[in-house]
């Protein structure tokens, strides 16, 4: 595995579009050491700090997702209330979104209009990518997490302290539906046959606000807007990263390590495809949408540079990589 | 962290450890055996030379006047920074304070305040920017093992402080006003009555600023913009700490009052009120105008003591309360005024103290101590909007018994046995074993060594915060074992004292919080390391009075302390065994100069701190690490001697030659400042 330095300022990293994977590193909250990573996984080798590399200063304090929209990455930085759109040409930056509470993820829905969802604030925050301008808001009287669009809807899980799906239609940005599910939805996928997978927590202790219940799953017919179908999980062991292969047709989260269920199937996989029983700290994953490759990170003890381990869809590693401190979310390009 | 500075310190670090350990040495060799005692003391300053047997081996370093009164505003921070080897982990005046003893984390140094603990039992650890050392009569630290003397708990080592009235009889007045860079206010204010038998003292203090320094904030770029949205050039901004006002205020009680009989009664009242603002950090990129981040305390402590002595016999017994209400708050503007609360704590802390001690010298060469303490915490601690926290309370105690013997002159013997009972926990019992040799009785040349083993408890919020309390968490254990040597002397005009010692510690159990639960959203903690904390500290003072009005003083502390874990975390991946822990330095030194001419007084000091790892790899670079920084100080200061009043004028400079440094990453730290006192003594008489 090939592994390079992080640069210094006005670096020439230029990513490679098709096969490069981009990996949100959160850093030690309140320490402002959040990084940007992007893995070649043609090449397999790994560039770190990209974001301060190109910029000359550093992404900021817990860094949270990263999405692609045209020729810009927008990066989602927490802690620092900011969110940067970045040229993926040289990873410069192009502008900045200010003015949020505690952002979480921004979802496109033209070249105009973006949502950004947010966790203390229950409230959505409609920007314009265009100027880099708040122009709105949408009460969800929720904090909001995930977003998926469908069908000129956006469906927006409302996960901490939360039990619903919101429904909001595009081109008015109202609420038009609240969908039911289990206690704290943590993520969401959407599968080939347009049905919406939610992935509950279920609080994590006794005592959560929200209630307290054992993980489960909830789907959702997208042209009904109802739960079709619901699975609880054995016991209580946390769950997280609901993801969906690039066809549609397989699901992936993490619980005890990585589980694998065909869309189709009536029940929950009783084990793992690949188990982290040899002591790793899985804390995030993606399935790659050019060969079904899955990666996962390793956040190790939270406060050191975590690890990528890739894994073929059948569960066999393939390789590994290091990141910065608590890979957390992956973006591809 | 200017370039030539740690171009400066790259020569100079190796020649430092080398000059702070042969330097006392060579002091011992170059004394003039001219003293028939042991027991020399110095003219203000710390006291190696005595050595009481109750003392034997133990490694000790008391704070002087100089030191605790050389500015008034320090906090007990401050004191430690410039005069201990202790590291002080905190960004900027009246921000959170925590120290490092030894290579130890916060909660292994234990901190009494006239007997009673002040360490957090939900935290463990001691807030020292909270301590005034206004409000500090006297104080020593009791390094490793020999912390067991006082207290369990301290794998670090302990800090003892102490208040007591002034003993002249009379009424007197001492207030001092300060003024300072960015519209810093200091307010002192110390009254005292003393009539025979009877001493009593009000001490208030009272500190504000909006503490909104100005900064070049390297971590963040503006960007100017075209009328396309396109960027046409960025700059590093100039930016004010945002959010860092505090207003501090303590109020301290003393009396006293001895009867014919013997009898000492003594009380403390000690309350305080703190309201700080959590400063922003330098990538966050909001307007600090939307949010509210910032913590409230409220505290009373009382302690009351009684001591007798009986002969050979000295009896004593305290009993003492404190209260804390302490409040944090961070939220956001929700529009039309209203305020949203992202995180909205409660916490009050009850607690009871109980000590009874007893010292009998039985015998020629033979004492025989004894000590019972207890503390008795209640704690409520709720967070409204995820309804996390919880309701226990607990009752930790230890008993401790002590013998001392000097078989021979010129060697002293301790062997002490601790047992610590928290809640329905019982320890082993804590063994622990001094002793010293005068190895050259002319020069004041001591030869000492402990060893002893230790716990720490885990605190109220280790076992039974909601959510991730794991009250299936063992206590950390520890062997330390140190040897060392002190050094006193004193000739005609000139003093010298000198102090080394050797330690080492091994630490099972060490609990670290780990991320836990849904999206690991939560922590809970966990008994993961064992880490192994080694080294060398040295220290020495020297004094000179050349002539009659002039005084030169100088002293310095030199600490390598490798506080490696030695375990990692058993994950798999990682890279943490071997490393130094994060926010420990390796190395540390520190050095405190004075030149007093009649009412004239310059006082100079310098610290310097090694690179502190942020990451438990220990990786270099911005994200990694802290750079090592220089740090000084200057304050001159005179009295004016009128036949109303004694009058004190102060210039304190901070920061003096404008490093641009910081101790946490992303806090920032302000530029060179400065603080003006005058201070008023009215005479009475």
């Amino acid at each position: 595995m090939k592994e390079q330095n992080p640069g210094t300022e006005d670096g020439t990293f230029s990513p490679v579009q098709g096969q490069s994977l981009f990996v949100v590193n959160e850093g030690s909250f309140g320490s402002g050491n959040s990084s940007l990573s992007c893995y070649d996984a043609v090449s397999q080798t790994v560039t770190n700090g990209v974001f301060s590399m190109a910029n000359g200063v550093p992404l900021g304090d817990t860094g949270q997702s990263m999405t692609i929209h045209g020729d810009n990455g927008w990066v989602v930085v927490n802690n620092s209330k900011i969110i940067f759109a970045v040229g993926l040409s040289d990873m410069k930056e192009k502008g900045r979104i200010t003015g949020l509470t505690s952002p979480r993820n921004i979802a496109f829905v033209s070249d105009t209009k973006a949502y950004v969802t947010d966790l203390y604030d229950t409230k959505i925050t409609i920007v314009n990518p265009q100027t880099y301008q708040v122009t709105g808001w949408i009460e969800t009287e929720a904090s909001t997490e995930q977003m998926i669009i469908s069908d000129g809807y956006m469906y927006v899980n409302c996960w901490s302290y939360g039990t619903e799906i919101l429904k909001i239609d595009l081109a008015s940005d109202a609420i038009v539906k609240r969908i039911k599910v289990g206690i704290q939805p943590c993520s969401m996928a959407l599968d080939s046959q347009n049905r919406l997978w939610v992935l509950t927590d279920g609080g994590g202790w006794e005592g959560n606000p929200a209630g307290y219940e054992s993980p489960g799953m909830s789907r959702i017919d997208l042209s009904t807007g109802e739960v079709d179908a619901e699975w609880k999980f054995d016991d209580y062991t946390s769950v997280s990263d609901l993801t969906v292969s690039h066809d549609g047709n397989t699901l992936y989260w993490l619980r005890s390590g990585v589980c694998k269920m065909d869309i189709n199937a009536t029940d929950l996989p009783s084990e793992p495809l690949i188990p982290n029983s040899s002591g790793q700290t899985f804390y995030s994953l993606t399935v790659s949408p050019s060969d079904g490759d899955i990666y996962v990170g390793d956040a190790i003890d939270y406060s050191q540079n975590g690890k990528v381990y890739r894994y073929s869809a059948d569960g066999t590693l393939k390789s590994e990589f290091s990141v910065g401190i608590c890979p957390g979310a992956f973006c591809w390009y | 962290m200017c370039i030539r500075n740690i171009v400066f310190w790259s020569v100079l670090k190796p020649w430092a450890a080398v000059i702070m350990t042969l330097l006392p040495a060579f002091v011992a060799y170059a004394a003039v055996p001219d003293a028939d005692t042991a027991s020399v003391c110095i003219d203000a300053a710390s006291v190696y030379g005595s050595r009481p047997l109750i003392a034997a081996g133990m490694h000790r370093t008391p704070f002087d006047s100089l030191a605790l009164k050389e500015n008034i505003s320090l906090s007990f921070a401050d004191i430690l920074s410039y005069n201990s080897s202790v590291f002080v982990k905190q960004y900027g005046r009246a921000t959170q304070s925590t120290v490092s003893f030894r290579g130890t984390s916060a909660s292994h140094t234990q901190v009494l305040w006239n007997g009673m603990k002040l360490n957090s039992p939900m935290l463990g650890m001691t807030d020292f920017s909270m301590i005034p050392a206004f409000l500090t009569d006297s104080a020593e630290l009791l390094h490793g093992s020999s912390s067991l003397q006082a207290v369990s708990g301290g794998l670090g080592g302990a800090v003892l402080l102490h208040t007591e009235p002034r003993k002249e009889d009379g009424f007197s007045m001492q207030f001092v006003q300060g003024f300072g860079s960015f519209l810093t206010v200091d307010d002192f204010l110390r009254l005292d009555y003393g009539h025979k038998r009877f001493h009593a003292s009000l001490r208030a203090v009272f500190s504000y600023s909006p503490n909104r320094f100005r900064y070049t904030n390297m971590d963040k770029k503006e960007n100017v913009y075209d009328d396309e949205m396109n960027i046409i050039s960025s700059y590093h901004p100039v930016e004010y700490n945002e959010n860092g006002k505090f207003r501090d205020y303590h109020i301290l009680f003393e009396s006293g009052y001895e009867t014919e009989a013997g009898d000492r009664f003594s009380l403390s009242v000690w309350h305080l009120g703190s309201y700080r603002q959590l400063p922003k950090l330098t990538v966050d990129y909001s307007d600090p105008g939307d949010f509210i981040n910032e913590q409230n305390e409220v505290t009373t402590r009382a302690v009351a003591s009684w001591r007798r002595s009986f002969g050979n016999l000295d009896l004593s017994a305290h009993a003492g309360y404190a209260n804390t209400d302490f409040r944090y708050d961070y939220a956001f503007d929700a529009g039309n005024g209203n305020w949203s609360q992202m995180t909205h704590s409660r916490s009050r802390t009850h607690t009871v103290f109980l000590k009874g001690g007893v010292l009998w010298r039985f015998a020629d060469r033979w004492i025989f101590r004894a000590d019972i303490a207890a503390h008795h915490y209640i704690v409520r601690s709720e967070e409204d909007v995820s309804r996390q926290g919880y309701d226990i309370s607990r009752t930790d105690a230890d008993l401790f018994v002590s013998l001392s013997w000097k078989p021979v002159e010129r060697v002293g013997l301790s062997l002490s046995v601790r047992e610590e009972v928290a809640g329905k926990r019982v320890s082993l019992p804590v063994p622990v074993f001094n002793a010293d040799f005068l190895a050259w009785k002319a020069a004041g040349l001591y030869l000492k060594c402990s060893a002893s083993r230790n716990y720490r408890y885990p605190t109220l919020n280790d076992m039974y915060f909601l959510p991730g309390g794991n009250p299936d968490l063992r206590p950390e254990t520890g062997f330390s074992y140190d040897a060392g040597w002190s050094f006193s002397k004193k000739w005609k005009t000139v003093s010298l004292s000198a102090e080394g010692a050797w330690f080492d510690s091994r630490i099972k159990d060490w609990i670290l919080w780990l991320p836990y639960g849904p999206r690991k959203n939560f922590y809970t903690p966990l008994n993961l390391l064992e880490v192994h904390a080694y080294g060398v500290e040295q220290k020495a003072d020297f004094s000179w009075k050349p002539a009659g009005e002039w005084q030169l003083r100088f002293g310095g502390n030199f600490t390598w302390s490798p506080s490696r874990n030695i375990s990692g975390t058993g994950l798999k991946g990682d890279t943490s065994a071997g490393k130094q822990l994060v926010y420990v330095p390796e190395y540390s030194s520190s050095v405190m100069a004075s030149l007093a001419f009649r009412s004239w007084k310059l006082l100079y000091k310098w610290c310097w701190y090694s690179t502190r790892y942020v990451m438990s790899s220990n990786e270099s670079g911005p994200s990694g690490s802290v750079p090592p920084y220089f740090m000084n100080d200057l304050t001159l200061s005179r009295g004016l001697d009128f036949r109303w009043a004694d009058i004190s004028l102060s210039l304190a400079v901070k920061n003096l030659f404008n490093e641009s440094y910081v101790t946490v990453l992303s806090r920032p730290m302000p530029g060179i400042n400065f603080e003006f006192f005058i201070g008023i003594t009215p005479k009475w008489k």
